[in-house]
Formats: structure tokens, C-alpha cells, sequence
């Protein structure tokens, strides 16, 4: 009789199994078992992939957990017993599943009485192997499912193990067990399972009690494990646990505690435990042997000839389980309907109501289009999940929450009209059939974005609309890297810190899995430190570690809606941040059937939503944000000029670059740059030809006739996938959706001869349809070339029309959308620092900092001509901080200085805004205002008179604001208008704080009460009681430049290489602005900020970069190819100021940029790396070039020379080596 | 003293609980180290177990195997990697630790009971 592993480890049992499931599984098929289960560790992880893999290898999945419980025995003595009287309802797990049971708090249910979710405070959930490791208070136990009834009950007991503990270990309760143990199979676990572990403990009355509980809650499906691990008391223990089941006649079964799946891989299972235990080896609670792998039957039989029972029974079990997963599948969430109406109706109705507003007049077409769509969103069954998603998107829009589809979704008319997504599918000419064919009924794809500040508002609405039972957010499975597994390994072996540190820094770049091949072939690696004999077996086994799961964490927006409760077929857990994970990740949750749609947050419409809010402020006009003119000429000017910093999708430097190539003139141009400007196109070198033809410099010709209508946009080039699915339809007859199970065909990885039959196959095609075998074999060949690279249409007109919205804003309300893009950084391809100095470029006048007009974020000023620089980008400054200073001031909260208390130059007032403007008739559009909730409207009045801060003294007291952000406030010139310089102040402030408490940093706002707040009551008119410190020299303006740099992140006074403009331009250096007019081929030289450095992996294996750099005039890019790298590369490491000799492209074969002959670091060629007097240089350090003023050692102030000067420490958006 | 069967007296603990650890009553060490006999021991390929030793110039025939156990661990460590089985066996009349290093391919008698 064959032989079954019922408990197993796969490497979803983090931190303690070894066995990767391809390989565990083949390992039994190739001993001709019959089945075989998965037990990992606290859940069913990787349940799914188990399922498939036996599946493909032709043996049974027998899906199980390996959980921890609570003692049937408690400490008292006191054996557990079902509580009979409690009522149906009040177990934690019915509580999971959304019911109230007024016992749900008491229980420490994972829902409260009001259905909500209680959130996590703690940190995040305790991985579960290292939960064993510690011993967490409870006790194994292995639950095999027999069917998809016992799956649901495993979900259930796993979910309300891990739900009723939030931020500890999970831990099964009995009474679920009970409620919940239909169908199961029950094995008493390894010696840390309950009855094992008494008998090692002495405690036979304990493990006999513990056993009849088992007993009493599973009846015959509990069985007595036996392990014979060949451990010295291996035998004793298993005479005991047999004459233990003997005596309370309960069956045994024979098991292997499999964790890893040859013995070869023992080393494996002892790091993962070492690492678990966080001590190196030899592990104290580790195991002395390496026992625990998959042993073929005869090995076992012999292990457990004494007991052929136990053996016999493995297969027995095996023989009652029999799960069906269903897959294949779709399971929808339900939308509620109302009387009358089935899903299909309510959709019809919304659809034509949609369709009236989107398309006016409506016309045949349209109807037609519509018609057809819909019929086959009844025939897959999808009409409740379009319902779903607009109910979704219409509460956005209730909200003015903005937001934008975008993906294949796009493709569609219903989406169209359902306001999922803004692309008119009709007027550009997009396919449904890309987006959903009635030939594969699969889960359609829709992504949406939304204004990332407003965001959680989505969210909250999702899980109060479907139900905090059926929504939960899906996993992700974070596996194990080459420098990670280095690292776990070198600990492991117990190497001393700085060695891990060092040998996981010096992992070579590359898979992590080929680590032992990479170094044995190739020539630059032949003296890596990893050669040494003493680091191959670090080596061997940093190699089989790679690519393991390390930990679960949570897909970035991925939800699961689910028509049932989600306890019913996936388990959850708790993830960080007190959100509801499911255990499985994106894949596992499309092969279950689940819906999983995708919530994003995008940046650009937190962005768009502020500025189109401060322009109504401004000037009452409302502006619909996706439903501006889509040809605007001063758009498209913009974006040919290149000058698109902040521009969706349009502002890095490649598409700056084709840009000037390609120089867009209409909506359809862009859709194209966005489309184009991919690795794929890159690679084929489909741009080329694009542009050729674009410019009339090539004819536009194209194979065969028919192609001509579906190309003629994009100039007789293939571009877009919707084009391949057409021209495989016009040409060989296909339909449209055959034309897309093509185009996927060949979007795989295929042979060659594969390729050439499918080539073979279409040509046919074509020829009997009377096309010539000439033109059939030309079109085949472009397909073949294009298929691949072609981008998504819909997705990128979706994106286009936000683009074209950023695009109209800049070019029209410079300033808002500058205030958009600056207040909702991080986003974008820029640091804010260039996009501020973009701004300036664009005529925009920066205004610096002042305590009495700054808001808390970018304000816009003088009527749209100038901006404000913000409190929040102040170093140090928290959000308390700013309001505090901002409420302070009274009044609307921009105060007006009067001239008396004036300094050199008071920087005018912002008049009051204009009253705003009554509320449209109709209902509001995705494009009305987007209030941002967290940010205080500056505009409202904060109620009293506007009271200007008069002094530094004044300041502090009024707005107790930490030391830090006063001085950091002082240096930056916030005071300037007060009329005291701010050298003085800089020397004056701390004598403000002295004795007050340090500890102190954060002030609340309105917190004006005085010595108990913590800060004594500072000096008022400080400057009188001092005489002025006149004998202070002023800061030089590089030293301004330094400081602005240090503290804002933002260039507010003038750009560093201001300062070295005579020596620059001695230098011979081209400003960037002026490169346009510089012919091409000529050298020229370019002196810069590093911005970023860009390295694209490209398949030829020639590494080239990408550098943007900024000077005072523009942005520029210079590429530098592999062999210049190799020699000035270094450079790139530490510089900041570059130097670069070079030659310019500038036709429309390249576009604008310089290939980099040499780089050079600017500030050694300028010979500025001499030490100051009385200044410290901290060599190495951002930031450190100039030290802090005030602050040298000795006490004294840094004297500085006016002419030698450091150009000042910028932070660059990305560093060489850490490409981005 | 001796009787088969999984209530006999010669197993570590003599109500049926291995004892905290495995550990044995009678003083001797399963898992123990260094100080021990080489012994020639025939080893019978088909049924997978010793069946006879060679001690003190005497063969003792193996009645009955009673346990037996595997120490692997070390291996991470450049020496210092053990790898053996052990065979607590009744032979004579008496109860021995054999052990087999597969490191050195030898066996050894680590203790004698009773």
C-alpha cells in the first residue's frame, strides 16, 4: 500500500518550511504517491498554487493548515468543554462574517457591534513561524480539508485565529473549532502539538484529557500523529502516543513534519530557523538531525513497521479528502437591485442615460455600439460587476473626489458612458473586443485612479457599501532577494556584522538564484570576495534561499469584492496600518474567481484638483477638468517646446526629448508620445519611423489597402494593439475577437517556429481571401514586429486626457498648477526644487518666506503672477506648527504689514479673495472643485482681526513653536520684513529659549497658555533690551542660496550657479536654453545640477545613461554611453555640479541632447575645494558643504570671505545606482 | 527484565512517558560523544540493520533492535560537521549504543548497559 504526507512545510510556512512547491510536489509524484497536502504554518499562503501544481502533475492537492490553538487543558488544570448554552451567533467568526453577536466585543471579535473593522494600533502581525518559534501560548494542530466544505470552515477558523488577535500571534479558540471543524481531518501535530507535548512534559493525564477534547470535537476525524523524527527519544515517544490512542481508542496516523524536500536541503530549514530564533547556529531549539524530508513509502514503512496502522491510515485519509477548488469560476459581488429590475435592465438604463449626456446628439452609431457591448457583458454575466464599479465612481463624483480609469477598460463604450473612464472609444477609434472577448471569459480589468489625498474616502465608502465582510484588500508575497538571502545566510553562520554588511553590499547585480553560476562564468567577478573557498557554502546556500517568501504584505490598491462572505473561500489576516488582508495575492485571487479591482491613488489629481480649486478662488472660474478642449493650441505649443515640467506622463527628459522630435500638434499626437515612449517601441525602434512619416519625410505607405483607414492616424505605422486586432481582421478575416486571441498569441514568448506557424497560418488566411501572398507576408512580418510593442490605446487616452489637463492648466494658470504639482510632492519626475526654478522660467516671480504671508503650502500671489513659498517645506516645521503660525496671525490668516513696522522691502499684501461664486444648476462633474480635507482653506477668514506678527519675540510667544523651526524660520528670511536683519536674529533667538523645557518640539495649535505648555515666557522685545548686533556682516547671497538649500530643499533667492556665472561661461559652457539654436554635431559644453540619472536596462546588455541636468536656463540631457561610463562613472557617484564635453544631437533623428565625452566634477574644476577659515568642511556629507551657520564649534560665528565660496549641497532626485 | 513489546521495562521510562528530554533511567547517554570502541560490526543490507558485532574478542549476535536515532548537525562549520546513526540493540542479554559515523564510515560501541 502506498504512502501520503499529510503534513508538510511548504516555503509558505515562513520561516520555517524549505520546500518550494514545484519541487515538493514532483518529489511525490516521482515516488508514486497518490496525493499529497500542504500544512503551512497559520494559513493557506500557498494553498492555491499547491492546488494547481498537483493538479498538473496529476496527483490529489490535499489542502491543510498547521494552526495554533489554545490549550484544551488550561493552566488551572481545567479541561475545556463546548459551551452548549452559547447561542449560535456569539463566536468571533460569526462576527467576522459581518453578524453582530452582542458578545463581539467582549470576545475580542475582529468586528464591532457596528460592523466595523477594529483597527490595529500596533505594530504589524507577527510573522507565524517566528510566532511558533516563541512558543506564542497555544499548540499545534493539523486541520486537512476533505472538501470545499472543510476549505470553508479552514477559512473561517484561520481568519478568526488571526482577526480576534490584532497585532499578536494568531490563535485558534476551541469553541471555533467546534463551530467550525465540519469536514476536517484532525491530526494531533508535532511534538509542540498539545498531547505530545504533555507526555515530553510528564503530564499523561494532561495529554490523555487534552486527546479526549480532540476527540470529543472532531469524532473519528482525529487522529493521533506519529513522527518518528530518529531522535534519541523518537522511540519512547512514539510507544507513548500509541499506547495513549490505544487506550482511548483513538486512531493514529504516521507523518514526516516534511520541511524540507530532500535531505539535502536540511541546511536550508536550519537557517530559516536560526533566523527565526534570531541567534546564529547551532539554534538551541533547532533540530540535531536532518529527518524531516520527504521520505519515499519504504522509508517510511521501515521507520513505522512497528506500527503498520498509523502507515496504513496516511493513505486512508488521503482517501477521504477530495477538494474541489471550482476553479474557473467568476464569483461577483451582488449589487442590490431594485424591485423590478434585473441586473441587465438597470445597467441598459444607466447606460443610455449616460449615453445621452456623453454623446449629444446620440446617433446611430452610438446605439448600435452600445447595443452590441452590452449584450456581451450579459452573456459573460459581468453586468453586476459594471454596476459595482459605477457605483463606485459615481460616489467619487458625488464627492468631487477626482479620479480616472484608465487600462483595456477604456476600450469600452459602457465604460464611456458610465464615467469610468473619459476616452470616447468611438471618436479614437477603440476596440471592445481588446478589452473584453466572448471567447475567453475571464475577469475584466479596470484600474482606476484617484486623487491620492482623498483616496481613503473611496475606500471607507467600498467597505461600507459591500460590506466589511466581503471587502478586504489582497496580499502580496515579498520573496527573498540576493542581498537579503546573503545576509540571512551570513548571520546564520554567525559572521561578525560588518562582514554580513559588507558581503550582503557586494552582491553582484543580477538573479540572485544564479549566483553560483554567475560567479564560475563571468570575467569581471573572477576575484569577488564570494570566490573564496570559505564563502561557497554561504554561496550554495544564499543560492537556494533566493527567490523563498519572506513575509506577506499588501498589494498597493488591489481589493477583493466578493458577493458571500470572504470568510467563506479566502482566509484573512490583519496586515499593517489595521487593514483586513486576504492571505492570497493577486493571481491566487483571479484564479479563485474573485474580483479584484484595482483603487490606485494618483498624485496629479490631488494636484489638478488643488489648482483648479485656487482658480475658482481667484477668479470664479470653474473649469471641468476632463472636459477642457482637447485642441487648444497653446497646449500643444507648450508641449513642443519641450518645457513640460509637471506635465502627466509628458515631463521627463525622454519625452521632453520626443517631444522635440516629434513635436505633437493634436490630441491624437499625444496619445502617440505616450504610446511610443516605452521600452518595447524603444527597442523595435518604432519611433523612427514614426517621426519620419510624421514629418512627411518618408511616404506613407502600408501593405496592403485596407490597412490604410486603420493606420492612417498613426501614419501607415503600427502602433497600438487595437491596430493589430484590425489589421489581422481586415486582412486575413478574422473577427475582431479572433484578432485579439492573435495578437495575445503572439505577445507571448513564442518559438520561432511557433511564430512562423502562426505566420503560415494567417497567410493562408489572407491569400484565400484574395490579398497577394507579397502584401500577406509583409503585413505578417510587421505584425510580428509591432505585435508585441503595441500599447493599449484606450489606456493611453485615458491617460492623455489627464495629461491635456495638466497640459491646459500650466499653459493657462501658471501659477495654480504650479501650487497643484509643488503642495502634493513627493509625485513626478522632478525633484520641487526644479520645479520651482521652472516655474521661474516660466515668468513667475518667487516670493520668499515671510512669517506674516506665508501660508502653510505654495500660495499663489499678485493676481496669478507670482507664488508664495510655504511654511511646509520648512525643515523641521510639523503640521501643528504651521497652523499654529498661521492661525495666530488672525484674520484670514494673510496679514498685511503695515509700513511703519516695514522692512527693506515688505512684500505686498494679498488682497482678500473674491466671494465665491453660487453653486452650478446642474450637478457637479468629476471636475468640480476637489476639497482637500486636510488642508484649511487660506482663504476662509480664521475669524478677528488680522494681527501681524511684529517681531521674532512676538513670534515665539504667540505661536510657541519649537526652537528648531524659529531658527530654521529666521534664516530663511521670514523675519526679513520685520525690519531686524536676520544675522541678528539668528544670534538673538536662542537667548528666546533659553530655559525653556527641550523636551518640548511639537506646539499645539491654539495652545497659548503660558509656563505650563512648557516654554517659560520668553523675553519680549528682545530687541531692545540688546543692542543691535550691527557689527554682524551680512550673509553673502551664496550663503542665502546655502541656507535656502539646506532648509527648503528649493532654490528662492538664485540658482547656485549664479554665483560661479563669469568662471562657467570662461569655461566655454553653452547655457541650456540657448542649445536649440547650436547645430548639430558641434561640441559644447554643459554646466549643471544633477538631477537624475537614468540607466534602463536594455537587452543588448550595453548599459546606457540617461543624465538631466539643470542649469540656470533650462533642463538638458546628456547621455552617456557605455564606454564613457566606464571611465568617468565614478564621477557620478559623489559629484553634483558636472561638467560635461560633449557633442549635440539636435535633428529629428535624436532630438535634443549632448553625448557625454567627458564628465567632470564642476566644483574641482572651479578649484573651490579649499577649506574656509573659521568654517568646517564635512567632507562627503549632502548637505555638509557649508556648515550650519552659527553653529562652528567654539561658539563663535563662521566669518567667511564674500568671494570663496562652496557651491552649496543639492540633493538630486536620484543617484546614479539607484535608478529610477 | 527483558520482554518485548511496547510496555517492557527496558525503555527509558517505565509507565509509558519517554521522561522529560528522552532521557533514560540507568545512566546511559544516547546522543553522547567521543570516548567510545571501534568495533567491526556485519550489517545485513537487506533488512537494513547490524547483525552482529565483535567485541572483546567475542561476536555478539543482535537479537533485537530496540531504538534508533540519527545525529546530523554542524555541517555549516568547516569541521565540526557529525553525522551518525545510532542502534540501541539487546544482544546476549545485555542492551549496547552502537554507533555508525558516516563521516569515517566506522562503528562504534559507545556504551554497554546492564
Amino acid at each position: 500500500m502506498s504512502f501520503v504526507h499529510l503534513h508538510t512545510h511548504t516555503t509558505f510556512s515562513f520561516g520555517d518550511g524549505a520546500c518550494r512547491i514545484p519541487e515538493l510536489v514532483a518529489a511525490a509524484a516521482g515516488m508514486g504517491m497518490p496525493a499529497l497536502a500542504a500544512t503551512d504554518h497559520e494559513g493557506l499562503y500557498g494553498a492555491v498554487r499547491f492546488y494547481q501544481a498537483c493538479k498538473a502533475a496529476g496527483i490529489k492537492p490535499i489542502v491543510g493548515v498547521e494552526l495554533t490553538v489554545e490549550p484544551a487543558v488550561g493552566r488551572d488544570g481545567r479541561v475545556w468543554q463546548p459551551d452548549a448554552n452559547a447561542p449560535a451567533g456569539a463566536s468571533a467568526t460569526a462576527g467576522a462574517e459581518g453578524g453582530h453577536g452582542g458578545e463581539g466585543g467582549s470576545r475580542g471579535a475582529a468586528f464591532a457591534a457596528d460592523g466595523h473593522i477594529r483597527h490595529l494600533t500596533a505594530a504589524a502581525t507577527v510573522p507565524p513561524a517566528a510566532a511558533s518559534a516563541a512558543g506564542a501560548g497555544g499548540h499545534h494542530l493539523v486541520l486537512l480539508a476533505r472538501d470545499y466544505k472543510g476549505w470553508s470552515n479552514l477559512c473561517r477558523i484561520i481568519s478568526a485565529a488571526h482577526l480576534e488577535h490584532p497585532g499578536e500571534p494568531p490563535l485558534a479558540r476551541l469553541e471555533t473549532l467546534a463551530e467550525h471543524g465540519g469536514h476536517l481531518v484532525a491530526l494531533s501535530g508535532c511534538r509542540r502539538g498539545e498531547i505530545w507535548s504533555r507526555l515530553l512534559a510528564g503530564d499523561r493525564a494532561g495529554a490523555r484529557a487534552a486527546a479526549s477534547v480532540f476527540h470529543e470535537i472532531f469524532g473519528r476525524e482525529f487522529f493521533v500523529e506519529l513522527q518518528h523524527e530518529l531522535l534519541p527519544d523518537s522511540g519512547a515517544s512514539l510507544r507513548a502516543l500509541d499506547l495513549l490512542a490505544h487506550e482511548l481508542r483513538l486512531p493514529t496516523v504516521a507523518t514526516n513534519d516534511v520541511h524540507y524536500t530532500v535531505k539535502a536541503d536540511a541546511g536550508l530549514h536550519d537557517v530559516l530557523a536560526a533566523e527565526a530564533a534570531n541567534q546564529p547556529l547551532p539554534n538551541p531549539l533547532g533540530r540535531k538531525n536532518a529527518e524531516l524530508y520527504l521520505k519515499s513509502p519504504a522509508q517510511m514503512r521501515r521507520l513505522f513497521q512497528r506500527y503498520p496502522e498509523a502507515y496504513a491510515n496516511a493513505a486512508r485519509i488521503a482517501a477521504r479528502c477530495n477538494l474541489d477548488l471550482g476553479l474557473g469560476r467568476l464569483l461577483f459581488p451582488a449589487y442590490p437591485l431594485p424591485p423590478g429590475e434585473t441586473a441587465f435592465s438597470l445597467l441598459w438604463k444607466r447606460c443610455f442615460k449616460g449615453a445621452e449626456q456623453r454623446y449629444r446628439p446620440l446617433t446611430a452609431e452610438v446605439t448600435a455600439r452600445l447595443e452590441r457591448e452590452l449584450k456581451v457583458v450579459e452573456e459573460l454575466g459581468f453586468a453586476e460587476y459594471f454596476l459595482a464599479v459605477h457605483d463606485i465612481v459615481e460616489f467619487a463624483r458625488g464627492r468631487g473626489i477626482y479620479y480616472s480609469g484608465r487600462g483595456s477598460a477604456g476600450n469600452s463604450i459602457v465604460s464611456y458612458v458610465l464615467r469610468i473612464c473619459d476616452a470616447d472609444p468611438i471618436a479614437h477609434e477603440l476596440l471592445f473586443e481588446r478589452f473584453l472577448n466572448p471567447a475567453r471569459r475571464e475577469m475584466p480589468d479596470v484600474d482606476i485612479d484617484f486623487c491620492s489625498a482623498r483616496r481613503d474616502e473611496i475606500i471607507q465608502y467600498i467597505y461600507e457599501r459591500f460590506g466589511h465582510d466581503k471587502v478586504a484588500m489582497v496580499a502580496t508575497v515579498n520573496t527573498v532577494r540576493a542581498p537579503s538571502a546573503v545576509r540571512i545566510v551570513s548571520r546564520a553562520f554567525g559572521f561578525t556584522p560588518e562582514e554580513i554588511d559588507g558581503l550582503s553590499k557586494r552582491v553582484p547585480w543580477g538573479s540572485a538564484a544564479k549566483l553560483g553560476e554567475m560567479l564560475a562564468e563571468r570575467p569581471e567577478l573572477a576575484d569577488h570576495e564570494f570566490q573564496h573557498p570559505h564563502y561557497r557554502r554561504l554561496v550554495h546556500v544564499a543560492e537556494r534561499l533566493s527567490g523563498f517568501p519572506a513575509h506577506l504584505g499588501t498589494h498597493l490598491g488591489g481589493f477583493i469584492l466578493s458577493r458571500d462572505p470572504l470568510t467563506d473561500r479566502v482566509p484573512l489576516q490583519w496586515a499593517a496600518k489595521g487593514v483586513v488582508v486576504a492571505q492570497f495575492d493577486k493571481d491566487d485571487v483571479e484564479t479563485l474567481g474573485l474580483v479584484k479591482m484595482d483603487i490606485l491613488a494618483l498624485k496629479m489629481h490631488s494636484a489638478i484638483a488643488e489648482a483648479v480649486r485656487r482658480i475658482e478662488a481667484r477668479t470664479g472660474e470653474q473649469v471641468r477638468a476632463w472636459e477642457l478642449p482637447r485642441d487648444d493650441p497653446e497646449v500643444y505649443r507648450l508641449i513642443r517646446s519641450a518645457r513640460t515640467v509637471g506635465l502627466f506622463q509628458l515631463e521627463s527628459s525622454g519625452q521632453r526629448n520626443l517631444a522635440t522630435r516629434l513635436q505633437e500638434r493634436d490630441f491624437e499626437d499625444v496619445i502617440a508620445a505616450i504610446s511610443l515612449f516605452r521600452p518595447g517601441p524603444l527597442q523595435a525602434d518604432m519611433i523612427a519611423p514614426f517621426i519620419r512619416r510624421r514629418h512627411g519625410r518618408e511616404p506613407v505607405t502600408v501593405p496592403h489597402p485596407s490597412m490604410e483607414r486603420i493606420l492612417r492616424r498613426t501614419y501607415g505605422v503600427i502602433v497600438y494593439q487595437e491596430q493589430v486586432i484590425e489589421v489581422a481582421a481586415a486582412v486575413a478575416g478574422f473577427s475582431l475577437a479572433e484578432g485579439d486571441l492573435l495578437r495575445r498569441t503572439m505577445t507571448h514568448e513564442r518559438s520561432m517556429e511557433e511564430m512562423d506557424e502562426i505566420g503560415r497560418s494567417f497567410v493562408e488566411k489572407a491569400v484565400a481571401r484574395g490579398v497577394e501572398r507579397v502584401a500577406a507576408d509583409e503585413v505578417f512580418r510587421q505584425l510580428r514586429g509591432f505585435a508585441a510593442y503595441g500599447f493599449n490605446k484606450a489606456h493611453a487616452a485615458c491617460f492623455a486626457i489627464v495629461c491635456n489637463a495638466s497640459a491646459w492648466l500650466k499653459a493657462h494658470y501658471p501659477a495654480e498648477f504650479y501650487c497643484g504639482i509643488l503642495n502634493n510632492q513627493p509625485m513626478g519626475f522632478y525633484s520641487p526644487r526644479v520645479v520651482l526654478n521652472d516655474a521661474r522660467r516660466f515668468g513667475l516671480a518667487v516670493r520668499p518666506l515671510d512669517v506674516n504671508l506665508s501660508g502653510e503650502w505654495f500660495e499663489v500671489e499678485d493676481d496669478g503672477r507670482a507664488l508664495r513659498v510655504g511654511l511646509a517645506y520648512v525643515k523641521e516645521m510639523s503640521g501643528a506648527a504651521r497652523r499654529a503660525i498661521v492661525e495666530g496671525r488672525g484674520g484670514d490668516g494673510r496679514c498685511r504689514v503695515g509700513e511703519g513696522v516695514g522692512g527693506p522691502s515688505p512684500a505686498p499684501a494679498y488682497a482678500a479673495p473674491a466671494p465665491m461664486s453660487p453653486s452650478p444648476p446642474h450637478p457637479p462633474s468629476a471636475a468640480a472643485s476637489c476639497a482637500a480635507a486636510e488642508r484649511p482653506a487660506d482663504a476662509s477668514p480664521a475669524g478677528g482681526p488680522p494681527r501681524p506678527y511684529t517681531s521674532l519675540a512676538d513670534f515665539v510667544a504667540r505661536t510657541r513653536v519649537s526652537r528648531e523651526i524659529a531658527e530654521n524660520l529666521v534664516r530663511l528670511g521670514a523675519f526679513d520684513a520685520l525690519g531686524v536683519r536676520r544675522e541678528e536674529l539668528v544670534a538673538q533667538a536662542p537667548l528666546l529659549y533659553a530655559g525653556a523645557r527641550p523636551a518640548r518640539r511639537e506646539v499645539t495649535a491654539g495652545a497659548r497658555a503660558a509656563a505650563d505648555e512648557g516654554l517659560d515666557q520668553p523675553r519680549l522685545a528682545l530687541d531692545e533690551q540688546f543692542a543691535p548686533l550691527a557689527f554682524l556682516p551680512d550673509w553673502s547671497r551664496q550663503r542665502r542660496v546655502s541656507v535656502e538649500l539646506e532648509l527648503l530643499g528649493l532654490n528662492v533667492s538664485a540658482h547656485p550657479l549664479r554665483f560661479v556665472r563669469d568662471q562657467v561661461q570662461a569655461l566655454g559652457v553653452t547655457p541650456m536654453a540657448r542649445l536649440p539654436q547650436v547645430a548639430h554635431g558641434r561640441r559644447v559644453r554643459l554646466a549643471g545640477v544633477l538631477e537624475r540619472a537614468q540607466m534602463p536596462w536594455i537587452r543588448s546588455g550595453h548599459r546606457t545613461m540617461f543624465l538631466t541636468l539643470e542649469d540656470e536656463t533650462e533642463l538638458g540631457q546628456v547621455v552617456v554611453f557605455n564606454d564613457v561610463y566606464l571611465k568617468y562613472g565614478r564621477v557620478l557617484k559623489d559629484a553634483i555640479y558636472l561638467l560635461v564635453e560633449g557633442e549635440l544631437q539636435n535633428d529629428e533623428e535624436h532630438g535634443l541632447a549632448v553625448v557625454a565625452h567627458k564628465i567632470m566634477d564642476l566644483t574641482k574644476v572651479l578649484g573651490r575645494d579649499e577649506a574656509l577659515p573659521g568654517g568646517e568642511r564635512r567632507a562627503g556629507e549632502a548637505g555638509g558643504a557649508l556648515a550650519a551657520p552659527g553653529s562652528v564649534p567654539g561658539g563663535g560665528f563662521a566669518y567667511q570671505r564674500p568671494d570663496a565660496w562652496e557651491l552649496p549641497a543639492v540633493e538630486p532626485r536620484t543617484r546614479p545606482g539607484r535608478t529610477g | 527484565m527483558s520482554r518485548g513489546g511496547a510496555t517492557s521495562s527496558d525503555k527509558p521510562g517505565a509507565n509509558g512517558d519517554p521522561g522529560a528530554g528522552g532521557r533514560p533511567r540507568g545512566g546511559a547517554r544516547p546522543g553522547g560523544n567521543g570516548a567510545a570502541t571501534p568495533i567491526a560490526v556485519s550489517w545485513d543490507e537487506r533488512q537494513r540493520r547490524p547483525v552482529s558485532f565483535m567485541w572483546r574478542r567475542r561476536r555478539y549476535r543482535i537479537e533485537r533492535v530496540l531504538e534508533t536515532w540519527v545525529i546530523e548537525t554542524g555541517w555549516w562549520k568547516d569541521d565540526g560537521h557529525v553525522s551518525r546513526s545510532y542502534w540501541r540493540v539487546r544482544a546476549e542479554g545485555r542492551v549496547f549504543d552502537l554507533r555508525y559515523d558516516r563521516l569515517t564510515k566506522a562503528w562504534a560501541l559507545e556504551q554497554a548497559l546492564n
